[in-house]
C-alpha cells in the first residue's frame, strides 16, 4: 500500500515536472518568436525611409554625406541599398532628394510643381522624378528628367515643371502621371570642391506647387 | 504582488528585447549584402558565367521598365559587370574616348563604392585595372603591362560604367562605339 502511494507520488511529480518544462518551453518559444518579429519589424521601420541618417538639408532637399562611402553606418547602407543601390561617393556625385515642397507638403505625382533657381554648382546636373518606390514613373512621352544639357535658362536661372500632363507654356517639363508619392532627385556630377566640402552651400532649387492637383 | 509580477516578467521582457536587438542589427547589417546578392542572381546569365568571354552587359537607356536597380538615371547609359574573385583576378579596361562625362565605378559586396575612375581622372588615357582578392586567393602570377593593381575589399562585387547620354538617339553611334572599347574579363595568366 505504502509502496503504491510512493509510486503514485513519484508519477505525479514526474508529470508536474514534464508539464512545467512544456509550459516553459512554450513560453520561451513564444517569446523567441515575438523577439524575432519585433527585431524584423523595427529593422524595417528603421530602413524603409529613403532619407539619409547623416544628412544635410538645404531648402526642401536632403543629401546623405556618406552615400557609397566605406564610412557609412549600417542604417545608411541599408537605406541606400533599398532606395538607391550603387550610388557614387560624394566626391564623384552628390544626390539630393526631395519628398516635400518648400512649404513642407508631401510631393504627389498628381500635383504640378515649379522647380527653379540658379543652376546647381556642378559640371553636370539633372533633376529626375521617381515614384515613391524609387523607380521611374511610366509615361508615354518618356519625360523622366531635365538636365543642365537641356533645361531652359532665363537670365541665368532655370525653371522646370513636373506635372501629370504637359503644361501649356512650360519649356522644360517632367511627366508625372498617376497619383502616388513623388521623389525628386537632384544629381550633381563632379560637384565643385566647395559643394563637396560643404553640401549645405548648394544653390537649392525652389519647389513650389502650382495650381490645383488633378 | 507587483514585485512578484515584475520578478516574473522582467527577465522575459529582457529576453525578448535581447532577441529583438540581435535580429534587428543582423537584419539591418545583412540587408545591403542581401540586396547585392539579389542583383547578382538577376544578372544576365551569359555575362555572369565564370567562363564568359566578356562580362560587361550592356543595358538600354533607363526607362520606367527598368526595375532591377532603384533610382536609375534616364540620362546615363549603363554598362555593368559582376565578379567573383575566387574564380580569378579581374581585368577591367575602358577607353571610351567621349567628350562628355563617363566613369567606371567599383562596388563591394556590401554596396560600398570603393573606387571610381572618371574621364577627368583618366585624362585621355585608357583605364586598365587588375582587381585582386583581398584574401589572396587566386593571386595573379604576373600583372599585365601597364595595369594598375587594385585589391577589392570583398571577393564578390559589381562594376558600373556610366556614360552621359542626354540625347541617346543623336549620339548612339558614338556611345555604342565607346561601349565596344570596354572590357571586363577574368585574368587567367
Amino acid at each position: 500500500m505504502a509502496k503504491n502511494l510512493a509510486k503514485k507520488k513519484r508519477s505525479r511529480a514526474r508529470n508536474a515536472a514534464q508539464s512545467h518544462f512544456l509550459h516553459r518551453g512554450l513560453l520561451y518559444g513564444s517569446l523567441t518568436v515575438l523577439g524575432i518579429l519585433l527585431g524584423i519589424f523595427t529593422a524595417w521601420l528603421s530602413v524603409r525611409s529613403p532619407a539619409a541618417i547623416q544628412s544635410v538639408t538645404v531648402g526642401a532637399w536632403h543629401a546623405s554625406l556618406l552615400s557609397g562611402s566605406a564610412d557609412a553606418d549600417i542604417y545608411t547602407r541599408a537605406r541606400i541599398a533599398l532606395s538607391a543601390l550603387v550610388v557614387l561617393n560624394r566626391e564623384e556625385t552628390i544626390y539630393f532628394l526631395a519628398t516635400a515642397d518648400d512649404k513642407g507638403e508631401p510631393l504627389r505625382s498628381r500635383c504640378s510643381y515649379r522647380i527653379s533657381g540658379a543652376p546647381p554648382q556642378a559640371r553636370w546636373w539633372s533633376i529626375t522624378a521617381y515614384a515613391d518606390d524609387m523607380y521611374l514613373i511610366p509615361n508615354a512621352e518618356k519625360r523622366y528628367s531635365i538636365s543642365s544639357a537641356n533645361v531652359a535658362l532665363d537670365g541665368g536661372k532655370f525653371s522646370l515643371v513636373t506635372a501629370p500632363s504637359q503644361p501649356a507654356n512650360a519649356k522644360s517639363w517632367i511627366a508625372t502621371p498617376g497619383d502616388r508619392g513623388l521623389v525628386l532627385t537632384l544629381r550633381l556630377y563632379n560637384p565643385t570642391p566647395l559643394i563637396v566640402a560643404n553640401p549645405a552651400t548648394l544653390n537649392a532649387p525652389a519647389i513650389e506647387r502650382i495650381g490645383d492637383c488633378t | 504582488m507587483t514585485s512578484v509580477t515584475l520578478k516574473t516578467w522582467l527577465p522575459r521582457a529582457i529576453y525578448v528585447v535581447a532577441i529583438a536587438t540581435v535580429v534587428h542589427v543582423t537584419a539591418v547589417a545583412y540587408l545591403p549584402t542581401g540586396v547585392m546578392n539579389t542583383l547578382f542572381r538577376r544578372f544576365p546569365a551569359d555575362y555572369a558565367r565564370p567562363d564568359a568571354a566578356e562580362r560587361f552587359a550592356r543595358s538600354p537607356m533607363a526607362d520606367a521598365t527598368m526595375r532591377h536597380i532603384t533610382m536609375p538615371s534616364p540620362d546615363l547609359l549603363y554598362t555593368a559587370c559582376i565578379y567573383d574573385l575566387t574564380h580569378a583576378p579581374l581585368r577591367v579596361r575602358a577607353d571610351p574616348k567621349l567628350e562628355n562625362y563617363w566613369s567606371v565605378a567599383f562596388y563591394a559586396g556590401n554596396t560600398d563604392n570603393y573606387l571610381v575612375v572618371n574621364d577627368r581622372g583618366a585624362n585621355g588615357k585608357p583605364v586598365d585595372i587588375l582587381l585582386v582578392s583581398t584574401s589572396g586567393v587566386k593571386a595573379p602570377k604576373k600583372v599585365p603591362d601597364g595595369a594598375r593593381v587594385v585589391v577589392a575589399p570583398t571577393d564578390k562585387g559589381f562594376i558600373l560604367v556610366r556614360m552621359l547620354a542626354p540625347d541617346y538617339a543623336a549620339q548612339k553611334d558614338k556611345l555604342e562605339a565607346a561601349r565596344e572599347r570596354l572590357s571586363c574579363t577574368y585574368w587567367r595568366d
